[in-house]
């Protein structure tokens, strides 16, 4: 917002210019044309100083500023304007023939658009002591020195005012941007604060639902410790709180990191896994995740020597795959297929091989 | 070497790995395998296998990290020279494989795969033939570069499904297909890798190889559209 505000100084500076040149200046020039030591004189100076404007409106509708370019084309502006003052009789001087003397500050405000005022300054100064100099050289410094004087604070004190609204302006928009740019940050964080609550609620009830039945069980008797089956939900609901314990905002979200932390799980009951990973065309959204983790955690928990574990896919599906040797009661037909994941089990030779595949939509 | 019963030849190997417990533990699969490899010469630079004993070896075991740079030209000079190549190696990033494929290696294994991918592979490439292990072929199921080569629906079935279980066994099983149906579609898989950018030697072998196997008939050659 901040830099739209200063685009549209700088692009309003550009349209002051070249209204001037037009509207001000040109009017000025020709009844004047006569005045000059030849006309086509007259013509060439007043077509440099549009050549510069019109270069100008295009950077400017770019957005661009003149950058390094800025003083060499400024002193050429002055050059200009002192060429045009030296081929003028010293009776038209400070006159309306002399209409460049006016318009050498306002070139100043939009080359240095983006300098400090410091430099716009030094610029009309500079311009007005080169006119001075001229009046010296002429002799009438002494005789001209008031309307030199007048004619440059009543031309400069428009562009002096317009340096100081473009000041203010300028305050204004970096305060506008940094406004901006908290307001957005605040309100992404926001965003994701909400996704991960929502997410954590989920799964807390998620776990209410099949975790507090097992314990309650537990707690009364009515489920024994010692019976299999109870034992694997019991590691199922374990592996579940430990994903949800370790699950650290948008970080910790990839299927990949979940399948590990079940791999980790079975690796330190002593089971030797064999793991690997490859790179997913797409990242699976959290529910597809779940499901997924959720299909093969059951036959991965309850194994008890050897697992081969992988996470992959081809460009059109993401799998996740376990292939035990244990028996592992029950197999893995219960597992929750959820939506879009689809859960096959093959059992040959005492092994078990679950895979649940998602078809990315 | 010949093996005093049998008189059958086994094949010989050169192991080039700069790890010296490597070096080791493949000489004692080597010398466990039936029929036995012979490690003819071992080293830990590419020198051992194109001077001395290894230059004439069946198959180059050649590790392609050394410190953590892969070797790509000594890789090449030895595919150029018309080894049949096996990297051996930790490397597993699938641009590193695809890149070695590529280039033309018989076949590619990670250190995570043992003796029981490793054995098969010599005994398969010093035959001429192929040997795509778990790791490669799930590299090559999830290949997304532009310009590789279409694979079918089954065949990407096939190779997920071998790199998920790691038994062929199993995935005949689950696909209701013969075990020699999986191999088929895998090798279909890398003659389609063969077609882009393989040396036309090593090329041409694996056609004639997979014409004399009737994996493919001549017609199947305009759809590949080779120059071999």
């Amino acid at each position: 917002m901040g830099r739209l505000l200063l685009r549209g100084v700088r692009q309003a500076q550009s349209v002051i210019l070249i209204a001037i040149l037009l509207l001000l200046d040109l009017p000025s020039l020709l009844p004047s044309l006569d005045a000059y030591s030849s006309q086509w004189l007259g013509w060439l100076w007043y077509g440099l100083l549009v050549a510069v404007a019109a270069v100008d409106a295009v950077l400017s509708a770019r957005g661009a500023f003149w950058g390094r370019t800025a003083w060499p084309v400024a002193l050429g502006v002055l050059a200009v304007s002192t060429a045009a003052a030296a081929s003028l009789p010293t009776s038209e001087l400070l006159g309306p023939a002399h209409y460049t003397f006016g318009v050498v500050g306002w070139f100043g405000l939009v080359l240095f658009a983006d300098r400090r005022i410091r430099t716009v300054v030094a610029f009309v100064l500079l311009h007005v002591a080169v006119t001075a100099a001229l009046l010296a050289v002429r002799g009438v410094l002494s005789e001209q020195l008031v309307t030199l004087a007048t004619v440059a604070l009543g031309v400069s004190s428009f562009q002096f005012a317009l340096m100081a609204a473009t000041l203010v302006l300028r305050a204004i928009a970096e305060r506008a941007t940094e406004v901006a740019v908290a307001q957005a940050e605040a309100a992404t964080q926001e965003a994701i604060a909400r996704e991960v609550h929502t997410d954590r609620e989920a799964r807390y009830a998620a776990l209410r639902e099949t975790a507090l039945p097992l314990l309650r069980g537990l707690a009364d008797g009515t489920l024994s410790p010692t019976d299999h089956a109870v034992q694997r939900a019991a590691a199922v609901e374990a592996a579940r709180m430990r994903r949800l314990f370790s699950e650290q905002g948008d970080e910790a979200t990839l299927l990949a990191a979940e399948v590990e932390s079940l791999v980790d799980v079975v690796e330190r009951r002593g089971v030797r896994v064999r793991y690997a990973a490859r790179p997913l065309a797409v990242e699976p959204p959290p529910e597809v995740r779940r499901s997924l983790v959720e299909a093969i955690s059951g036959v991965l928990l309850v194994t008890t020597r050897v697992a081969r574990v992988t996470v992959g896919g081809t460009g059109r599906d993401v799998t996740v795959s376990v292939v035990t040797d244990g028996d592992v009661g029950g197999s893995g037909d219960d597992a929750p297929g959820g939506e879009h994941v689809r859960t096959s089990t093959v059992v040959d030779g005492g092994r078990t091989w679950v895979e649940a595949r998602w078809l990315i939509p | 070497m010949a093996d005093p019963l049998t008189g059958r030849r086994g094949p010989t190997v050169v192991i080039v790995d700069d790890h010296p417990a490597i070096v080791d533990g493949v000489r004692a699969w080597c010398s466990g395998a039936d029929p036995p490899i012979e490690v003819v010469d071992s080293g830990n630079r590419p020198a051992a296998a194109f001077a001395g004993a290894g230059a004439d070896a069946d198959v180059v075991v050649f590790d392609l990290l050394y410190g953590s740079q892969p070797d790509f030209s000594s890789l090449r000079r030895l595919i150029q020279a018309g080894r049949r190549v096996i990297v051996y190696s930790q490397e597993d990033s699938a641009d590193t494989v695809l890149r070695c494929v590529e280039l033309g290696v018989a076949t590619y294994l990670t250190k995570s795969e043992g003796d029981e991918h490793l054995v098969p592979a010599i005994h398969a490439i010093a035959e001429g033939g192929t040997y795509t292990g778990p790791v490669l072929s799930g590299i090559l199921a999830g290949d997304r570069r532009p310009g590789r080569p279409v694979l079918s629906e089954r065949e990407r079935e096939v190779l997920i499904a071998w790199f998920e279980c790691e038994s062929k066994q199993l995935v005949a099983r689950r696909l209701h297909i013969s075990v020699k149906t999986v191999d088929t579609h895998i090798e279909r898989v890398r003659i389609k890798y063969a077609d882009t950018g393989r040396p036309a030697t090593s090329k041409s072998a694996l056609m004639i190889r997979a014409l004399q196997d009737g994996i493919v008939d001549l017609d199947d050659f305009d759809d590949l559209g080779g120059d071999g």
